[in-house]
């Protein structure tokens, strides 16, 4: 058996006269009508924010009113009177809290409101449509002696979600009155008001069903009443005091510490170090009895919205179904991306930059040659085919934003999850590199979360390995013309390929760093809904303009320093810079079957930007032209094994120079160069192992 | 209800395998609704039984980051956040698991 939190109490009459303070000279007072009755009842309005208590409050006191501050305070305090079948009243609009706990300075105002004025009832105004939540400050609210009126609001806004609650049933189980209101309609204020005046009245009548204690914990919490007995902070009762000790509630452990003497706040300091984690129990004690109330007074028809987010869930978050529609659905992103944005962006780099090209080369036919050069190769061929990225990713954020918007991304994270779990590769790890899918940067601030130095060091070496939107991006550009209709599969498996590395890298930074711990993580997942345009416009808009900005400044720049290093000295790209660099590295392309410098320049110069390999190719094999595009201009120099060990390289390659900068600033410089070195061998190893084993089996040769 | 475990000590101990857990899975574990998960991970985030792993805010350390509205997805904001537990919230999910 469980004990009552408190005992009921039955106040007797006379009421203990209310004390309502005389509020500070008024900003806006309503005139003298808002002056308190003294000899009048007091009731106090409680509850959550937005729940129509000042809507009740407005309805009963009209212009007699008073706005103005809780003495001390920067909270509003509005007070009021209002007469009811002839008998005055003072009303007192408490701020909005969600509990009595005393976490905010409303919550203090409300609770040593309602314990040293003592009104002669509370009215607790709950929203129907999120009745739990109400119900906690009600549960709290009946821990104190103050009788109580619950005033049932938005049932109209509850009916909307399909969750009817029954008032009588409510009442029953509670033993409070419960009078149902449309506060907003004025509809049931007035019950309201009658139900208060009758208990104010009547408080013997006033038998409430209280939350209970667990039996363990009754005999800490009557010894902690007695040792308090000679504590001298009358402000609050001593029981109450005792169960706020055990719930740890800071004002009062600080009150009781120094109203008592220190040899006695030790011993009292003794008991509640040995039930530390008392609080969950008591906690547990209200959820025990908002779960009892609930179940007996709502129905909750399973609405639409529910009934869809669970048959979808059925296969969505299934542990195999759930990973094969994930793939499914990236795939089919990818898909429509290609088959949308692929022509748009050829479009725009045969007609538009080919075009511009033309232009450019008409109008600086008279300017120095390193000039034309400059602009056409450079800018137009460089940032200018970075430009044309523009449909793959406005197509792709919007598809990202949409699944998040429609609530299908978290799931995507779920079952992603449930995969890594299985495969061992599970930690704190997990949630940096989800957000590395975004942009690395990020994922490797991400890694802030982990307060052990080695593991987070490991992550922060993981997280280059997920592919980035800007990877995504590049390959997006190049995939469909190396590889026709087999785009979309081929880039699934390169993202897999990413995915698996990262997985293999992963398993082994568990063992070593968190020797095999698992983390659980509590996710909310949405219920479906359709898509906000809006929202989704919006973060297509955020992101495709952050792109912009950087094709316009860096991607500019490097494209302009691409250029003049691959046509220094002497204006012949074959023999420049840029070209003694990458042919004395073509014996290490040569492996991986890039036979043209080109191509492994525009894969190291990836380093400043990923963007940057589109810009670098553009610059190299010079601005589109006509019936011409990049894509199949690059294309036509590789044979395809050779095509899919660059992008494989690509995709592993060391991340942008942002990238490396944060890992340095989380790091220090020995763990940036690790990272900097493994992810070269990697990246490289697996463009010749892939190679090498196409070239083996006789497949793109 | 003597003799059981009260329902957040119960949701600390479901946290003590390790993967992520969906406030509806632990709804359905705890015979509790979904809203009342939600209201005991706030509550015990508040005592330090569960920490938020920031997530949709990027309240990672990532504020002043150029590229913070890559991990800002819409309608993330408005969820509860990601939340692990704490090395006081791990003490009491391994004595109830």
């Amino acid at each position: 058996m469980t004990q009552p939190l408190r005992q009921p109490v039955t106040p007797t009459r006379p009421l203990p006269r209310p004390n309502l303070r005389l509020v500070q000279p008024a900003c806006h007072d309503a005139g003298p009508g808002a002056l308190p009755h003294p000899e009048a009842l007091t009731f106090a309005l409680v509850g959550q924010p937005n729940v129509g208590k000042s809507t009740v409050f407005n309805m009963l006191t009209g212009l007699n009113q008073h706005v103005g501050n809780w003495p001390g305070k920067t909270v509003e305090q509005k007070t009021g009177t209002f007469r009811f079948d002839g008998a005055a009243a003072n009303l007192v609009d408490l701020p909005g809290t969600y509990s009595l706990t005393a976490n905010s300075e409303e919550e203090r105002i409300a609770r040593d409101y309602l314990i040293s004025q003592r009104p002669d009832v509370a009215i607790a105004v709950v929203n129907a449509a999120a009745l739990e939540r109400s119900l906690y400050l009600v549960a709290e609210l009946l821990a104190l002696d103050t009788p109580l009126v619950i005033g049932l609001n938005m049932s109209d806004v509850a009916a909307q979600h399909g969750i009817h609650v029954e008032p009588h049933v409510l009442e029953a189980a509670l033993g409070v009155p419960v009078v149902p209101l449309v506060a907003a309609r004025n509809e049931g204020i007035r019950d309201l008001v009658a139900a208060a005046f009758k208990l104010a009245y009547d408080p013997a009548a006033f038998r409430p069903n209280r939350p209970v204690i667990r039996p363990e914990h009754q005999p800490v919490l009557e010894q902690l009443v007695e040792m308090m007995g000679g504590c001298a902070c009358d402000r609050y009762a001593a029981d109450w005091s005792a169960m706020k000790l055990l719930e740890g509630d800071a004002e009062v452990t600080a009150q009781v510490k120094g109203s008592v003497a220190p040899e006695l706040w030790n011993e009292i300091h003794k008991v509640l170090l040995q039930h530390e984690d008392a609080y969950l129990d008591i906690a547990g004690g209200r959820y025990e009895w908002i779960g009892r109330m609930v179940r007996a007074a709502v129905t909750q028809p399973r609405a639409g919205a529910v009934t869809l987010t669970d048959r979808i869930d059925r296969v969505a978050t299934h542990p195999v179904f759930g990973l094969g529609l994930l793939l499914a659905i990236f795939g089919l992103a990818f898909a429509l991306t290609y088959a949308v944005a692929t022509p748009l962006a050829e479009w725009l780099s045969e007609v538009v930059l080919g075009g511009l090209a033309g232009l450019a080369a008409t109008l600086l036919a008279g300017a120095p040659a390193w000039v034309s050069g400059l602009v056409i190769d450079g800018f137009i061929g460089g940032a200018g085919t970075v430009l044309t990225f523009l449909p793959i990713l406005a197509i792709f954020f919007a598809l990202l934003g949409a699944l998040e918007d429609v609530g299908y991304l978290a799931r995507g994270a779920y079952v992603m999850d449930r995969f890594m779990h299985l495969m061992g590769l599970h930690g704190k790890s997990f949630l940096p590199l989800f957000l590395g899918f975004g942009c690395n940067v990020p994922a490797v601030m991400g890694a802030r979360i982990l307060e052990e130095r080695r593991a987070r060091f490991l992550t922060i070496l993981l997280a280059p390995l997920v592919p980035c939107t800007a990877r995504l991006a590049v390959l997006a550009f190049l995939t469909p013309a190396f590889f026709g209709s087999r785009a979309a599969l081929v880039t699934l498996g390169l993202v897999a390929l990413n995915l698996v590395v990262l997985a293999v890298a992963g398993i082994v930074v568990n063992k070593v760093a968190f020797k095999g711990e698992q983390t659980a993580f509590i996710m909310e997942l949405p219920l479906y809904h359709a898509p906000n345009l809006r929202t989704v416009g919006l973060y297509v808009w955020n992101n495709t303009s952050s792109f912009l900005k950087k094709a316009g400044t860096f991607i500019l720049l490097s494209s302009a320093v691409v250029w003049a290093l691959s046509n220094l000295p002497g204006g012949n790209p074959e023999t420049s810079i840029l070209a003694m660099f990458g042919k004395a590295l073509e014996p290490l392309g040569a492996l991986m079957g890039l036979d043209d410098w080109r191509m492994i320049v525009a894969l190291l110069s990836s380093f400043f930007a990923k963007e940057n390999t589109i810009a670098t190719l553009g610059v190299l094999f010079g601005a589109p032209e006509a019936g011409a595009s990049l894509a199949t201009q690059v294309s036509a120099v590789m044979v395809p094994a050779a095509s899919v060990a660059f992008l494989a390289a690509a995709m592993l390659f060391i991340p942008c120079l942002a990238t490396v900068a944060t890992i340095k600033q989380e790091t220090n410089w020995k763990w940036m160069w690790i990272s900097v070195g493994l992810l070269l061998a990697i990246s490289l190893g697996a463009g010749v192992v892939i190679y090498q084993g196409l070239r083996l089996i006789g497949v793109g040769v | 209800m003597s003799g059981e475990l009260s329902l957040p000590i119960r949701l600390l101990g479901l946290l003590s395998y390790g993967g992520i857990r969906s406030t509806s899975d632990l709804a359905k574990r705890l015979g509790v609704s979904e809203a009342m998960v939600g209201m005991m991970a706030e509550d015990l985030t508040r005592r330090g039984y569960l920490q938020a792993l920031g997530g949709g805010d990027c309240s990672t350390g990532c504020g002043g980051c150029a590229v913070v509205s890559q991990c800002k997805l819409p309608g993330a904001e408005d969820r509860l956040p990601l939340l692990a537990l704490t090395e006081k919230g791990k003490l009491v999910a391994a004595s109830s698991a």
